[in-house]
């Protein structure tokens, strides 16, 4: 509708035109809202979906925050006994010094048994020689007392041989009379 | 996880609203395990406190839960500035301390404008002649004037009266304690629900209803019995029919139409008409207009893209480049015959097809104030010099004819002009099924239109220029003979007059027409041509009527009203005394007569009326003309070399 179409100068006429303009104008004004209407309804819609999604999003950044206040705690718990451990180990560390150090003392200590020890080993080593010289006495007189032995062995299986031998049995009588007249033995 | 120390819930419907910006919220809380001391609603704006202690017997509490914990129900109460808030919710522990138990958005309204009246009872008729007053608040804006509407009535206020309680009720709001008001006068006759209109500082104007309904029987100026609370007249509109898609097209063509005016124009209805239908049946159209693409919007749901000539020759009409498959020149004046070459040079493939709608030659003619014949004699030069860019070069548009694949043309006459052999087809214009269709006559209206009982109210919608100032002054002057001759006559007119055509004879026909100056929304015409009796199309069968086909034709038909044409295009078609009145020539001796026959035989109104609609129905149809030029369309794409 033009705002402007040509005045009559009736004033009927006037009414007239105005009558079907007004009519003209209502049907624009409902055609806006018909056009509006459904993007009124469209927005709507819309911001009715972004508050929603502002509203979960709110209700996350709230859940959020208590997880947030729940690991600062485990934190500040965590950290507490960091330090406790912290002590712990300081304390642990001072007495692995001091051991250290009552180490290092007795080392110096043992540095003047050193020579002692020496001595007892040299001694060790002359004993050591001697039991050797002992050893080689001892195996030489083992061997010697075993050539002994066999021929201890040997005179004994002569004087079984003999004392198993007919003339040894015949003249058992002679032995006893000589046994006899020897006397007892003391 | 930690337990927090409050917990609750808004059970006001979500996402949260505070209309006009009026908190009224609800839901319950409880704070480490018992109703809490306080409740209240924080935000940026301000905080609102709550009341707490209403009875929730409806919730499920553990076991052993102290009695107290029952009275655990809230609601908060007050105003919030228009926007969307953040709002926290805090429940106060019985050690003072304040806990958060839930934060949400809340979208206060626009309006804003709070009004409560308070005389008479707002909530009983005002029957009595009386001063109202209130109050009224803009919280985000001062109102510098007020008044009261019901009915046809309109009273001014006296604003800024002091109010101790509002300031309590929106204490952001720094004129609440000035927000009083009292209308001027007393109610005076009229009948309506009250609304308060306030002119704002910032220049808005902000309205709000009140329940008070105002019924006024009489006043100084208005006797008992008179109607305030009738129905108001109104025009009738045509339900749109509820129509079939078409049938899809099986093989979809890009389609740009290069029109040589605006939107606004005429033809522009066609082609948006044709392309809306092509776009349906799953074509893609495009149509570019030379200026003024906003007049689009004086179309109804467009389906087709709009552009201008300068942006189909940077850019092209298609998305990604394409090129178009169908360039159809809506005639061959030099701004669309240059566009329309130029896009074929550019995209050899494409079919191009040129629209004839108008002896061009007779336009020309017009235009430059000689004959056709004269036409011919004049040099390539003049002619270059004369012929401007919404104009047919007659040389350049006979080649531009014979270049082109294919031509559309309005009417069969127009074929003339076709180079032998070329593929043509010829496509009717149609009424908007939509808006155009057999409408009643509001009776009532008329009764109030009508200077006196029995007069005939004609109807022409149209510009008047230079190619039919004459027949436009014929039509003029058989409305004031008609009225001369002592048969009341109205001619209802819309559109402009681009050429005075009437000259001194207007001190005698304008008494009679209602000029309603241009109705730029085409849907909008049809109310306005329910109130005719008779549609009359005036023309000689000449050089310029022969070649056209008034597109307001099929409309009259539509609207099933006798028309009145001369036997010239339409004219040849129809059966006079059937399916319309043709006149031998619509001049003002024809038109003249034509009407008084109809006036004094209502048969022979009724018939043609009924025959007119009858005739609409079976020939005028865009979805058939839209369906044909498919199909030449696609014939075109088949012949392609």
């Amino acid at each position: 509708m033009t705002p402007d179409p040509a005045e009559p100068a009736d004033l009927v006429q006037k009414l007239r035109q105005q009558m079907i303009l007004a009519q003209v104008r209502i049907m624009e004004l409902e055609d806006e809202r018909d056009e509006l209407a459904p993007r009124a309804a469209e927005l709507e819609k819309l911001l009715g979906a972004a508050q929603e999604l502002a509203d979960r999003k709110i209700d996350e950044a709230a859940h959020l925050e208590r997880v947030r206040a729940d690991l600062q705690a485990q934190f500040e718990h965590m950290r507490h006994m960091q330090h406790v451990t912290n002590e712990a180990l300081n304390a642990t560390r001072d007495q692995l010094a001091r051991t250290e150090r009552a180490l290092q003392s007795a080392e110096a200590r043992n540095a003047g048994h050193e020579k002692v020890q020496e001595g007892l080993l040299i001694q060790l080593g002359h004993a050591q020689d001697e039991l050797l010289r002992s050893a080689a006495a001892l195996r030489a007189a083992q061997a010697e007392a075993a050539a002994r032995g066999e021929r201890i062995a040997q005179l004994d299986a002569e004087q079984r041989a003999m004392k198993a031998s007919r003339s040894w049995r015949w003249t058992a009588w002679l032995r006893s009379i000589e046994r006899g007249l020897r006397g007892p033995r003391t | 996880m930690t337990r927090p120390p409050a917990t609750g819930e808004i059970e006001s419907p979500r996402p949260l609203q505070a209309a006009n910006g009026e908190v009224n919220l609800s839901g319950w809380c409880l704070c480490d395990g018992i109703a809490p001391r306080a409740i209240r609603m924080v935000t940026a704006a301000g905080t609102i406190d709550g009341t707490i202690g209403q009875p929730r017997p409806d919730l499920a509490l553990p076991p052993g839960a102290p009695a107290g914990a029952r009275n655990c129900g809230f609601s908060i109460r007050g105003h919030l500035p228009p926007g969307v808030h953040a709002a926290r919710f805090e429940a106060q522990a019985s050690d003072g301390s304040w806990h958060a138990f839930r934060s949400h958005t809340i979208r206060a309204g626009a309006s804003g404008l709070a009004v409560e009246i308070e005389s008479p009872d707002p909530h009983r008729p005002a029957t009595t002649r009386q001063h109202v007053s209130g109050w009224a608040l803009h919280p985000a804006a001062a109102i510098t004037g007020l008044s009261i509407r019901y009915g046809h009535c309109e009273i001014p206020c006296d604003a800024g009266r002091a109010r101790e309680d509002v300031p309590r009720r929106f204490p952001a709001a720094p004129d609440a304690a000035r927000s009083g008001f009292q209308s001027r006068t007393i109610l005076g006759a009229g009948a309506g629900l009250l609304r308060v209109r306030a002119r704002l500082a910032d220049g808005r104007a902000v309205v709000a209803r009140t329940p008070l309904q105002v019924a006024i029987l009489s006043d100084e100026n208005h006797r008992a019995g008179f109607r305030f609370s009738g129905a108001p007249l109104r025009l009738p509109r045509l339900r749109p029919p509820d129509l079939p898609p078409p049938d899809r097209a099986d093989r979809p063509q890009r389609v740009l139409f290069v029109l040589p005016g605006s939107f606004a124009a005429n033809n522009a209805l066609h082609v948006a008409a044709l392309a809306n239908e092509l776009c349906a049946a799953g074509h893609d159209c495009a149509v570019a207009v030379p200026h003024d693409p906003g007049t689009i919007s004086h179309h109804d749901r467009p389906r087709f893209r709009g552009l201008t000539h300068a942006a189909v020759r940077a850019d092209g009409a298609f998305a990604d480049g394409q090129a178009p498959d169908i360039i159809h020149a809506w005639t061959p004046r030099e701004n669309v015959r240059q566009l329309a070459l130029a896009l074929r040079a550019r995209h050899g493939e494409a079919r191009l097809v040129v629209h004839l709608e108008d002896n061009e030659n007779h336009l020309l003619a017009q235009a430059l104030g000689c004959s056709t014949a004269r036409l011919a004699d004049m040099t390539e030069k003049v002619l270059d010099d004369a012929v401007s860019a919404d104009l047919s070069h007659p040389r350049r548009a006979a080649d531009f004819l014979a270049a082109a694949d294919g031509v559309t043309v309005i009417v069969d006459r127009l074929r003339e002009f076709v180079p032998k052999g070329k593929p043509c087809r010829t496509l009717w214009p149609a009424a908007d099924a939509r808006c155009f269709g057999p409408l009643p006559l509001p009776a009532e209206f008329r009764g109030l239109l009508d200077r006196v009982a029995g007069g005939t109210v004609l109807f022409y919608h149209g510009n008047v220029h230079a190619a039919n100032a004459a027949e436009m002054r014929e039509l003029y002057a058989a409305v004031a003979r008609l009225n001369e001759s002592g048969q009341p006559t109205t001619l209802l007119r819309t559109g402009l007059d681009q050429v005075d055509f009437l000259g001194p004879f207007a001190a005698r026909a304008e008494p009679h027409v209602i000029a309603l100056g241009q109705i730029l929304r085409h849907r909008h015409l049809p109310a306005l041509m329910a109130l005719a009796d008779i549609f009359v199309q005036p023309g000689l069968p000449d050089e310029f009527n022969h070649y056209r086909f008034p597109s307001k034709l099929p409309e009259f038909f539509a609207l099933g009203r006798p028309v009145v044409l001369p036997r010239a295009n339409l004219g040849e078609h129809v059966r006079h005394g059937i399916d319309a009145y043709v006149l031998e020539r619509a001049d003002a001796a024809g038109i003249t007569a034509a009407v008084t026959e109809l006036r004094r035989d209502p048969a022979l109104r009724e018939r043609l009326g009924r025959g007119a609609a009858a005739f609409a129905q079976e020939r005028f149809s865009w979805r058939r003309s839209a369906s044909e030029l498919a199909s030449f369309y696609g014939s075109l794409a088949a012949s392609r070399p």
